[in-house]
């Protein structure tokens, strides 16, 4: 009887999800438009274009549905997934290239988290495998902004 | 005053220096005959001769008719290409009776009219022949032909390990096609009007082209429109994003655990 709350409850994560790397995108879309320095506009577009893929494997795995892949139990791992809703914040004119990397460090770290939980809950192999390819693409984001941001220190 | 077809001598001004291309037998929309050619005044916007009422005339279009109506093989009629629109040289009968049947194509002997100065156009049409030979493809009508470069990538991107002429065919069944009736079903018809869907399929395939050098693979076009309008801030209605889904999460697991209990 509850099995079509639980897929409803999944396809709302995956939902989740896919706003989390829409804001993302918009995120470095609205820096790029501010960066005028060649190398940090080749690693926004290379973001943007990562966001745009896992945006569309989600959106592919939520209408597939291997739905039954999932299992989310306790309230702490609703908070992780709670913690994706966060909206990106603005940018002020006046903001640096360092701020704006801390900012898109912290959210690769929180999605990379998130994926890392869906990554463990994952009863079906090939949802874990996808969660765990993106967990670890967001790991390699995390490492290229720690790179971009540690040239100029 | 009765309105009648276009005139090919009033569209193409021949005192200009022009090319004819041969584009040679090629199955053509009947939606885009829009004119004839020597017949200037004569014919009404279903191809009738509207100076002939005569019963010889009226004998020879309910011949043809029925022919057609039963499915029999016509020789392929003669048109002139000129800026994405057909003009009959020879078949204005067939045509007129394709629009009373509701045919939607038909064979066609096309020849492509271009002014010479016309570069666009010369090396659109230049492109559409490389297509054409290419992939064997000839029944692939985009309305800007610069397009057919960007389907010629696409098709390279497709199971490489295929021939050639293969692979086309099996990208033209399995990935064109089912996108275009997609692309005919969805909004982007709208956005785009001045558009058919084999050019919305275009300006798609261009844009992951330029932004992640191809289409991801294994994805349904669903998807891949959906990720192409979110980059380009069409909006989509997302009925998930209106639901409360930690009420939700609450109901099913609190449930679950009281169930359990008892």
């Amino acid at each position: 009887m509850l099995k079509p709350f639980r897929k409803l409850l999944l396809k709302l994560i995956l939902e989740q999800a896919i706003i989390f790397e829409e804001r993302a995108y918009r995120f470095y879309e609205r820096v790029l438009e501010r960066t005028s320095k060649d190398e940090t506009k080749m690693l926004l577009k290379r973001l943007m274009n990562a966001e745009l893929k896992h945006r569309i494997k989600l959106e592919e795995v939520q209408k597939g549905g291997d739905l039954g892949a999932l299992r989310v139990t306790s309230d702490s791992e609703m908070d992780n997934i709670e913690a994706i809703r966060d909206e990106w914040p603005d940018i002020e004119s006046d903001v640096t290239r360092e701020e704006i990397l801390g900012i898109a460090l912290a959210k690769e770290k929180t999605s990379l988290s998130f994926y890392s939980v869906l990554a463990k809950k994952a009863r079906i192999r090939a949802a874990g495998d996808l969660f765990n390819v993106l967990s670890n693409e967001e790991l390699q984001h995390v490492k290229m902004i720690e790179e971009e941001l540690s040239k100029n220190r | 005053m009765k309105r009648m077809v276009q005139c090919f001598e009033e569209a193409f001004d021949t005192r200009k220096p022009y090319i004819v291309m041969d584009a040679g037998l090629r199955v053509v929309s009947v939606d885009r005959i829009v004119g004839t050619v020597g017949k200037c005044g004569e014919l009404d916007t279903r191809f009738r001769d509207i100076n002939r009422g005569d019963r010889a005339e009226r004998t020879r279009r309910e011949k043809i008719l029925t022919k057609m109506a039963e499915y029999s093989e016509f020789p392929p009629i003669d048109v002139y290409l000129h800026r994405g629109n057909y003009y009959v040289a020879d078949g204005n009968r067939r045509i007129s009776a394709c629009k009373i049947l509701g045919v939607e194509y038909i064979d066609a002997n096309v020849k492509e009219y271009i002014y010479r100065d016309d570069e666009e156009l010369i090396n659109g049409s230049l492109s559409r022949r490389k297509f054409e030979q290419e992939t064997g493809l000839k029944h692939v009508e985009l309305i800007n032909e610069s397009g057919y470069a960007v389907l010629l990538k696409d098709i390279s991107l497709y199971s490489p390990n295929l021939p050639v002429l293969d692979r086309a065919k099996e990208w033209y069944s399995t990935i064109f096609l089912p996108a275009c009736e997609q692309i005919k079903d969805s909004e982007l018809m709208r956005r785009y009007h001045a558009h058919n869907p084999e050019d919305i399929f275009v300006i798609i395939a261009c844009f992951y082209h330029e932004f992640m050098g191809g289409a991801p693979q294994n994805v349904s076009f669903g998807t891949i429109i959906s990720g192409f309008k979110f980059a380009h801030r069409i909006p989509q209605r997302k009925f998930l994003r209106t639901v409360p889904f930690r009420f939700i999460h609450r109901m099913v697991f609190n449930k679950a655990r009281t169930i359990k209990k008892l």
